[in-house]
């Protein structure tokens, strides 16, 4: 498969009307560290988007950043710590996971795949943090959507739909984000040996107390003995974050180490909770296991039930039960129709997150959608690329 | 601001039109006599009076279903309308459409606190979703200043924001799920209590869509405790700079507060003349900073907030000492509006958003603007997320006074977007500002924007004449022009 580096939008603009005319397509790469995530793309060409990179503009005090989507997370990471500010979606490194090894994805990829991390459900995911972009689309021309302030609402939402496309509407080649100052501290308070309804159950109840904490997340004792040190032991763990202005945290650590002294409740300092909520975020506890992963966005409460109707060999929970991590032992069928429609029945969404290449291209790695809604969302990918130029059959088949 | 022209054809089949609707829904649900139909002749931008060919009023989602495929089979236009409170004239009534009015779909279905969230039929109130789960210290965070009024469908439908989304986020950060009714008269979930939703996030393509792409018929949101404690500072400072320079350092010192609202000079007197809110009259420039968290981290913020004014030099600076206080400070606010129309008769207020930094050489130069235009101007501005309020005074009774403060409006629109920002922040573009799309969108972004139309509504029977200024027909906007044989890289092999 011949490669097409490209350096710029006209560049990859240029590179979609060649493919346009000999009606080819084009798989999109930045660091190709995501590859591994959805459906196999078959396509005559891979367009290399990792030359698009670096930093456009950095307004810190407006909260607000620009630069290449092929901006490695790392470059990206060094450019906010500098400011002291952060990413509010915390998007994770899969590099372990995945097996890519140290290398950093891309911004580019971490918003086209929707990667979010532990703080997301209270501060959203990269579609809540993307304020513009520029791409080029399937008529091959470059593009515009969205603003560079934050607060905006002129026209279509676009950078809505761009994210967790996977890169089926087009390359993004530069985006505008918020971001957030980062915290003054952060601490952990954590309980060990609940079980995963009695964890869910407590962290629930917590997210529904004016707390604030951002993470929300419990480990069955299967992956916790990974941990190390004290906490590597084989038995759950209930982890709930808090992050902020130093006395801020120091309150809310206090009242919630309080009120769970008689349960065993514990705190763990910056470092420490750093480092736990980075493992709970890059999936480190579950690249040790062999199986397939499935990632369920679920309406929280329901997390016991579908976890118990599936029956997982390990599980990781996030967002008070909003996110489930499900390892389940290998198979040619990855158990794909038990968890869809036990996701379905809790009106949860069920995507094969980590399985064989020829698992995802017999089986699917994305929740089937509804008539209406699979018709709409193939009149969006024709709005964007009507000859699907762009990863063809990453997210469904034709899409 | 010019409604497009009707199309003849439409209206010479008003009253088969009528007939066909009202057959098909329960009695009661189709309005169209002359005397009813003026209460629906405008939005909140009552500059622009027009009555519908008719006011339909469903009760559920399968008769919204019903009156879409009747639109589309008869080739009739649709106007969506929630509680008419748009500042855009997104729900500006057309002669030859309907109003598609959501009034009647105002129950409360579910509230799910296990799972954080209330689930509402479009025409509730914003304001209600949070009285109805005030009892467990609950609320729904995005806080229009019509919140009173105004519509979830109708927030779904612009996106709408308020005064502490830099901290909450707006609609679409606060929203978990719709049902939506297609123009087809599909009835489609998108999202749900989760969340998130498999596929493209349509979910977020249709929240701010303004009426375009279809009807909402039930909202999901996302609804949070209330902060253990709130208090508010009430700042005096010399000029508008240094009230700028104290949010942008708040800001860079790591601080999100709960919401931050500037007044300019002749803001504050004209609040102060109305309800006397105690604000500082020897100041150039009023801030109003609110923080929210638990009772010791509040007063921590409070007190390092303070410290900033200070040293950018607040005249005066004063943190609440109870609620009762703190609603004082923002009851000056919350009569801005009002409070103008002592001086003038009418107001147009306007919603650009800027970079902050750029807050400074703005008001200079919409005072420039205001001598030039002759029409007198108040500011009020979302301080923390760059939001501008201008609100141009004039007199709708004084011929050529209304052209002049839309002359003035656009003017001030493009210089927001001269300087980084945008055309609006949080009122939508709608009728107000259509025209004035080009200036921030050239034709490839537009002709995106509208293949995205084209994919929901190809025949653009829902709200045409607004948000664009020219709906070029779907077959051509989907047309691939290849440039044969100019390749761009003659060097790779073909396959």
């Amino acid at each position: 498969m011949s490669v097409i580096w490209v350096y710029n939008a006209q560049e990859a603009a240029a590179a979609v009307q060649d493919s346009l005319a000999d009606g080819t397509s084009l798989a999109l790469r930045g660091r190709a560290t995501k590859l591994s995530l959805g459906r196999p793309v078959i396509a005559e060409r891979t367009l290399d988007l990792s030359r698009i990179a670096g930093a456009i503009r950095y307004e810190p005090e407006e909260l607000i950043l620009t630069v290449k989507a092929g901006t490695p997370m790392s470059d990206l990471d060094m450019m906010l710590r500098e400011h002291r500010q952060m990413l509010p979606f915390e998007p994770p490194d899969l590099g372990h996971f995945f097996g890519t090894g140290e290398r950093r994805g891309t911004l580019g990829g971490a918003l086209g795949a929707d990667l979010c991390g532990p703080r997301s459900f209270k501060a959203g995911r990269g579609r809540d943090a993307l304020l513009g972009f520029t791409a080029v689309n399937g008529f091959g021309e470059a593009y515009k959507a969205g603003g560079r302030v934050v607060k905006n609402v002129t026209g279509y939402d676009l950078p809505k739909l761009m994210c967790g496309a996977f890169g089926t509407l087009g390359p993004l080649i530069d985006v505008t984000l918020k971001v957030l100052p980062a915290p003054e501290r952060e601490d952990t308070v954590i309980l060990r040996g609940l079980t995963a309804p009695e964890g869910l159950r407590l962290l629930r109840g917590i997210a529904g107390e004016p707390l604030d904490a951002s993470g929300l997340a419990h480990i069955s004792g299967e992956l916790a003995q990974h941990l190390e040190g004290v906490l590597g032991v084989a038995e759950g763990l209930t982890a709930i974050r808090f992050e902020g202005a130093r006395e801020a945290v120091e309150e809310r650590v206090q009242t919630l180490s309080h009120r769970l002294r008689r349960a065993g409740a514990r705190r763990l300092g910056g470092d420490v909770s750093h480092d736990l909520w980075k493992r709970i975020g890059n999936l480190d506890l579950m690249a040790r296991e062999n199986g397939v992963v499935w990632r369920i966005v679920a309406p929280p409460f329901a997390a016991p039930a579908i976890a118990g109707e599936i029956g997982p060999s390990a599980a990781q929970y996030d967002w008070a039960g909003g996110l489930l991590w499900l390892l389940l032992d290998e198979a040619p069928h990855a158990h794909a129709n038990l968890v869809r429609s036990v996701a379905a029945r809790h009106g949860a969404q069920a995507t094969l997150f980590r399985a064989p290449e020829a698992v995802r291209a017999a089986h699917g790695v994305f929740q089937p959608l509804d008539a209406g809604v699979d018709r709409l969302t193939r009149e969006v990918k024709t709005a964007f690329d009507p000859k699907a130029v762009f990863n063809p059959g990453r997210m469904y088949e034709g899409i | 601001m010019h409604l497009p022209q009707p199309d003849p054809t439409i209206l010479a089949r008003r009253a088969a039109i009528v007939s066909g609707l009202t057959a098909l829904l329960p009695p009661g649900a189709v309005i169209a006599d002359e005397v009813s139909l003026g209460v629906y002749d405008c939005d909140a931008l009552t500059a622009v009076r027009q009555k519908p060919m008719a006011a339909v009023l469903p009760s559920n989602a399968e008769e919204i279903a019903a009156a879409l495929r009747f639109c589309r089979d008869h080739s009739v236009n649709i106007v969506p309308r929630g509680a008419g409170t748009s500042l855009s004239g997104g729900s500006t009534p057309l002669a030859d459409g309907i109003l598609l009015v959501t009034a009647r779909l105002n129950r409360i279905l579910d509230i799910d606190y296990e799972n954080r969230c209330a689930v509402v039929q479009p025409g509730v109130t914003n304001l209600a979703i949070s009285q109805a789960v005030e009892e467990r210290g609950f609320y729904y965070a995005p806080d229009p200043s019509s919140q009173l009024a105004c519509s979830i469908g109708g927030n779904v439908a612009e996106n709408s924001g308020g005064i502490h989304c830099l901290k909450y986020g707006i609609t679409t950060n606060n929203l978990l799920g719709i049902e939506f009714v297609t123009i087809d008269g599909e009835i489609l979930r998108l999202g749900g209590k989760g969340g998130a939703m498999s596929g493209y996030d349509l979910l977020g393509i249709v929240t701010g869509s303004e009426g375009l792409l279809g009807m909402v018929t039930e909202v999901t949101v996302r609804i949070q405790p209330k902060p253990a404690a709130v208090r508010a500072l009430l700042i005096g400072f010399p000029s508008i700079e240094a009230a700028g320079a104290a949010v942008a350092q708040t800001i860079a010192s790591g601080i999100i507060p709960a919401a931050m609202e500037l007044m300019d000079r002749v803001t504050v007197e004209a609040v102060e003349a109305y309800c006397g809110a105690g604000y500082p009259q020897d100041a150039e420039a009023v801030l109003i900073a609110e923080l929210d968290g638990t009772a010791a981290e509040v007063d921590a913020l409070i007190g390092r907030v303070e410290a900033i004014a200070r040293a950018n030099g607040a005249t005066s600076c004063r943190g609440s000492a109870d609620e009762a206080e703190r609603l004082r400070f923002w009851s000056g606010r919350k009569a801005a509006f009002p409070a103008t129309g002592r001086i003038a008769p009418d107001m147009l207020c306007m919603d650009g958003t800027i970079p902050r930094r750029e807050l400074p050489a703005v008001l200079h130069r919409i005072s420039e603007l205001s001598v030039e235009h002759g029409l007198q101007v108040a500011n009020v501005f979302h301080a923390g997320d760059g939001n501008l309020h201008p609100l141009i005074l004039y007199d709708v009774m004084k011929p050529g006074d209304l052209e002049k403060a839309e002359a003035f409006g656009a003017d001030i629109l493009r210089l927001c977007v001269e300087v980084g920002g945008v055309l609006t922040g949080e009122h939508g573009v709608g009728l107000e500002k259509r025209d004035l799309m080009p200036v921030m969108f050239d034709d490839a972004d537009l002709a995106q924007q509208m293949r995205v139309k084209c994919a929901f509504d190809p025949a653009h029977r829902l709200n045409p004449g607004k948000v664009f200024p020219v709906l070029h027909a779907c077959a051509e906007l989907g047309k691939v022009h290849v440039h044969a044989g100019q390749f761009a890289h003659p060097e790779i092999p073909r396959l």
